[in-house]
């Protein structure tokens, strides 16, 4: 085993249950809000919030300091790769949220959700990276590993076709 | 530039997604097509409500891999069980609502379900974190963690805190207990300060209007929605409503606030709506996009500022009463209106409008006094701000500046004017704004620096006869303060 193996392994074995714990507490209000607005499905977002932490857990080299970044990296791609799974079934399932009566804001909210799971979901989620989050194209390239250049036109392109999106929903076309 | 720049207009939204060349052509366009300003407009609209922070909602309890007596699973095991798991789920959900599924896939989805509970127990957080609710929904606070409980005489303030890199800033607005305490950070938010030439940002609010009549919360427009922030707990909570320039009605049930027609960029609209949201109604259009109503003290009346004028407008129909000539002065800061007599103290300006004056209105029906001139043409004193005193009806309070062509406007004096006497006087300090305690024993003022920012750096309070000064919070860099208001609980 070389040194850079072994001190991976220190790092995973050092990670405790209260540590993940903590970091659960400390992320993971945050990280469910941004898996919500990027699918649009609070039930999901649970889901993709444990398999994150699932992720995060069997890492092989322990959570850095600080944390949040790469939580949010690790959430993203389970964002994004679980709608690529998810096509195979080719239809959309009602959320939660959709049920039931709601006030101005929450119809409002439930617009921008519907209107970002009607986009590609990577759009979605670097949208939901960059302007709920508020990180920047730099730091969504490195968490999305790509180019900034391709997160521009990710970001272009989502406003594009949210656009279309919220109007259709938001006039009561669709949704 | 011959087709719509659409791809542009969307790239325009990054900070440096174009080039200046770019970025010329686009303001250049917008200028001259209606249709690429609305759809500018549009996406700015978007991306305030992409910004809107979901309702925070407490995660279920995290998944304990130790349940299945084991200790920590390794990385494969574990995430072996959570694909399943999670894909079990996913279908047995999906089967629950497509009956197509569920008849091809009867056994799977029946059992997914006790895997499930293997996983976790069902919580109370759980379960109520997927229920609509009940409240107006919060939106989490960028900073700030609200005042607690309210007692006592405050100042509040709000400090712009400008971007070194991005064309935006911090609005934070801030809470100065008088009689005993530090200053504490109610509640921040992001604004913006540069990007389409046509917009116009309500960025540095003029918190008077905007506090609820108990004073217990504010009303903001945040990123192009009009938002309730609570000020005990620091938390928000959305209108529904998108509008810039809000008022809050002196009896609390309404808000008044300005939205600029989607077609017609260069017209705003003045509309109310209810303080616990709903519909608007548009009462008409003013002209001026930057202003907010002043409500007269039973609600039954708005005063607004248009390009022609002031005008006094029945909030039941939307008629104009009464339209003053002058135009209003001082930014957004430019009447107060009281139900004490004389009820209102208005300033106004023009260039071409004849004297700067501060006038007093017994009502809004009774003739203009003037109280105070600042002289006529371009080169003059402007009057900004004026506030009665709580304890002393003739006394009111405002800020001269010295405009002059061609340059910012400097001076900046304070002066306390008696509307009985029409003597006033200054009182020998710079203030950007100012306002009484609520006992008009004591003036709190934005202290004005010569060129330092376009605001004020410190917020003082200073005895009424000038006797005693103490600073109660600074500013600190390019950071300044905007706008000053008092309250008591």
């Amino acid at each position: 085993m070389n040194s850079r193996k072994a001190q991976k392994t220190i790092a995973t074995t050092a990670a405790s249950e209260s540590d993940w714990g903590a970091l659960y507490e400390a992320h993971g209000p945050d990280l469910l809000a941004f898996l919500r607005r990027a699918t649009g499905d609070l039930s999901l977002a649970e889901d993709l919030l444990h398999d994150s932490f699932a992720r995060a857990i069997g890492s092989s080299t322990g959570a850095p300091d600080p944390a949040r970044p790469w939580l949010f990296r690790i959430a993203a791609n389970v964002a994004i790769s679980h709608h690529r799974r998810r096509r195979l079934f080719a239809f959309v399932s009602l959320s939660a949220d959709q049920a039931g009566s709601l006030d101005a804001y929450d119809t409002e909210a439930e617009h921008v959700r519907a209107a970002l799971r009607s986009i590609p979901r990577d759009q979605a989620v670097t949208l939901t990276l960059a302007l709920h989050e508020g990180f920047t194209r730099r730091e969504i390239a490195e968490m999305l590993q790509t180019n900034e250049e391709t997160i521009k036109s990710r970001l272009a392109r989502g406003r594009q076709n949210f656009a279309a999106a919220y109007r259709r929903i938001d006039r009561g076309l669709a949704g | 530039m011959k087709s719509h720049p659409r791809e542009l207009i969307e790239l325009a939204r990054e900070p440096d997604g174009l080039s200046a060349t770019e970025r010329a052509q686009v303001t250049e366009h917008l200028r001259s097509c209606p249709t690429c300003g609305a759809y500018a407009e549009e996406l700015e609209r978007n991306d305030a409500l992409l910004s809107l922070r979901e309702p925070r909602v407490a995660p279920p309890p995290m998944r304990r891999p130790s349940r299945f007596g084991i200790g920590w699973m390794p990385l494969a095991t574990a995430t072996l069980v959570a694909v399943v798991v999670v894909t079990a789920l996913g279908i047995a959900r999906e089967a629950a609502t497509n009956p197509a599924l569920s008849q091809a896939s009867p056994s799977l989805a029946a059992s997914a379900t006790p895997s499930s509970s293997a996983l976790g127990s069902p919580t109370p957080a759980a379960t109520s974190s997927a229920s609509p609710s009940p409240d107006p929904t919060p939106v989490a606070t960028p900073g700030g963690s609200g005042l607690g409980t309210l007692r006592g005489n405050w100042l509040f303030v709000g400090k712009f805190v400008p971007s070194e890199t991005l064309p935006q800033a911090q609005v934070e607005i801030w809470g100065l207990p008088l009689e005993s305490g530090t200053p504490k950070l109610v509640f921040a938010y992001t604004v913006g300060t540069a990007g389409i030439p046509e917009a116009t940002f309500d960025n540095t609010p003029y918190l008077r209007r905007q506090f609820s009549p108990d004073g217990t919360k504010l009303v903001l427009s945040i990123r192009g929605q009009l938002t309730i922030v609570d000020l005990a707990s620091g938390q928000s909570r959305l209108l529904g409503v998108t509008g810039k320039f809000p008022s809050w009605s002196k009896d609390g049930s309404q808000i008044a606030f300005l939205a600029e027609k989607p077609v017609q960029p260069s017209q705003v609209a003045l509309s109310v709506v209810s303080a616990v949201g709903g519909t608007p109604r548009e009462l008409g259009i003013v002209g001026v996009p930057s202003r907010s109503a002043e409500w007269s003290p039973d609600g039954s009346l708005l005063l607004a500022s248009s390009q022609n004028g002031t005008a006094v407008i029945e909030v039941a129909s939307g008629r104009v009463l009464r339209q003053f000539a002058a135009v209003a002065g001082g930014g957004a800061s430019y009447v107060q209106w009281r139900a004490t007599q004389p009820q209102l103290a208005l300033a106004g300006y023009g260039c071409d409008r004849g004297n700067v004056t501060l006038v007093a209105l017994d009502d809004a029906q009774a003739p203009a006094r003037t109280l105070f001139d600042g002289g006529a043409g371009c080169d003059r004193a402007d009057v900004r701000d004026p506030r009665w005193n709580p304890a002393n009806p003739t006394e009111v309070l405002f800020v001269t500046t010295q405009m002059t062509p061609g340059t910012m406007p400097f001076g900046y004096r304070l002066r306390i004017l008696d509307a009985a006497t029409g003597q006033s006087s200054d009182v020998g300090v710079n203030a950007y704004e100012a306002t009484w305690t609520w006992d008009g024993a004591s003036v709190a003022y934005l202290a004005k620096a010569p060129a330092v920012t376009a605001y004020g750096s410190a917020v003082i309070l200073r005895s009424r006869a000038g006797s005693t000064e103490r600073e109660l919070l600074r500013a600190s860099g390019d950071d300044s303060f905007f706008s000053i208001a008092s309250v008591a609980y």
